[in-house]
């Protein structure tokens, strides 16, 4: 896409006024603001890290949409938190498994015809 | 996998940002309470119609307007307006010879307590690269094509300072109370993205 009409384009998305695009960026976002008010770290340090990581992914390519822009935050989010060591290296990994198949279960039983009580926080 | 039809896949985003939450939770760092408040602050509470009150009321009481450009968080404060994320508020006033527009060309600042959260146009690249080089290009494919003899004024919010722009007050629009007023500025508007109101459906 030509960069003169990108921004025409974006305006169009049908996202514009949203919040948050996805749930996962407004889970994102919360968790950052929280974490912050918790003094895990400044918002000055979290700004830091994020453009630090934008400049990373702009080396090799655009910020286009909310996807690619809130990618960049929880990525700078992550870091900020694995420099306290709150976990161990492996435990994110694992749960992200975890998160994984819990979806799947979930799926499988709405496949069934089971009703699944609890909602799907972030999707 | 234990069936063979497809199911839509979840984003990497958010198994990651799932999993997070739930790490955070387990070692008691933070409940999905906390992040709940948040969340909900920022989709029922703050928007633009928050910016909209604060231009609104600089427009009907000069007193304010004139606080609000020397300090602007100290002037959103006595109308309750403001929280932790911003440090220091920078209004900008648009006159018949000026327009001024705000970026950010590191990330994306932008006065969340005062405007909520910026659309996605705002953290592009491709807004935030071209902006500061070529301003009248960007804002006449934004709809805001000026005069030359208007000057353009870019703010680039790369340190703690946010900014805020204060729209022209429409001609003839003296008759109307302060709430029709907040009905006029958009967004866009504080911004600077865009410059003419409209009243009653036509363009001032």
């Amino acid at each position: 896409m030509q960069s003169d009409t990108l921004l025409t384009a974006l305006r169009q998305t049908g996202f514009e006024n949203l919040s948050f695009n996805t749930p996962w960026s407004a889970r994102l976002f919360g968790m950052t603001l929280a974490a912050s008010n918790k003094q895990l770290f400044t918002l000055q340090q979290f700004q830091a890290a994020l453009i630090d990581r934008i400049k990373e992914q702009e080396k090799g390519g655009c910020i286009t949409t909310d996807e690619d822009y809130y990618s960049c935050w929880l990525e700078a989010l992550q870091g900020l938190l694995e420099a306290r060591n709150l976990w161990q290296p492996d435990q994110l990994r694992e749960r992200e498994a975890e998160v994984v198949e819990a979806g799947e279960h979930r799926q499988e039983q709405q496949r069934k015809g089971h009703h699944v009580v609890q909602p799907e926080a972030v999707q | 996998m234990g069936h063979n039809h497809a199911h839509p896949k979840k984003a990497w985003q958010a198994i990651r940002t799932e999993a997070i939450e739930s790490l955070l939770n387990e070692i008691n760092v933070l409940s999905s309470d906390d992040v709940d408040q948040v969340v909900r602050h920022y989709e029922e509470n703050v928007g633009p119609r928050t910016g909209a009150s604060v231009i609104a009321r600089a427009w009907v009481d000069p007193g304010f307007k004139k606080r609000l450009l020397a300090d602007g968080l100290a002037a959103c404060e006595e109308l309750g307006i403001g929280g932790p994320e911003t440090e220091l508020l920078h209004v900008v006033e648009n006159t018949p010879a000026v327009h001024n527009v705000v970026v950010c060309t590191l990330c994306s600042c932008y006065p969340w307590p005062i405007l909520g959260l910026p659309p996605a146009w705002y953290k592009s690249s491709a807004y935030r690269s071209r902006l500061v080089r070529e301003p009248r290009k960007v804002l006449s494919e934004l709809g805001v094509v000026l005069a030359d003899e208007i000057e353009v004024r870019v703010w680039d919010s790369v340190s703690e300072i946010r900014y805020l722009v204060m729209p022209e007050r429409p001609d003839n629009t003296e008759h109307l109370s302060e709430s029709e007023l907040i009905d006029l500025i958009s967004r866009d508007h504080m911004i600077g993205v865009a410059r003419t109101i409209e009243l009653n459906g036509q363009e001032n």
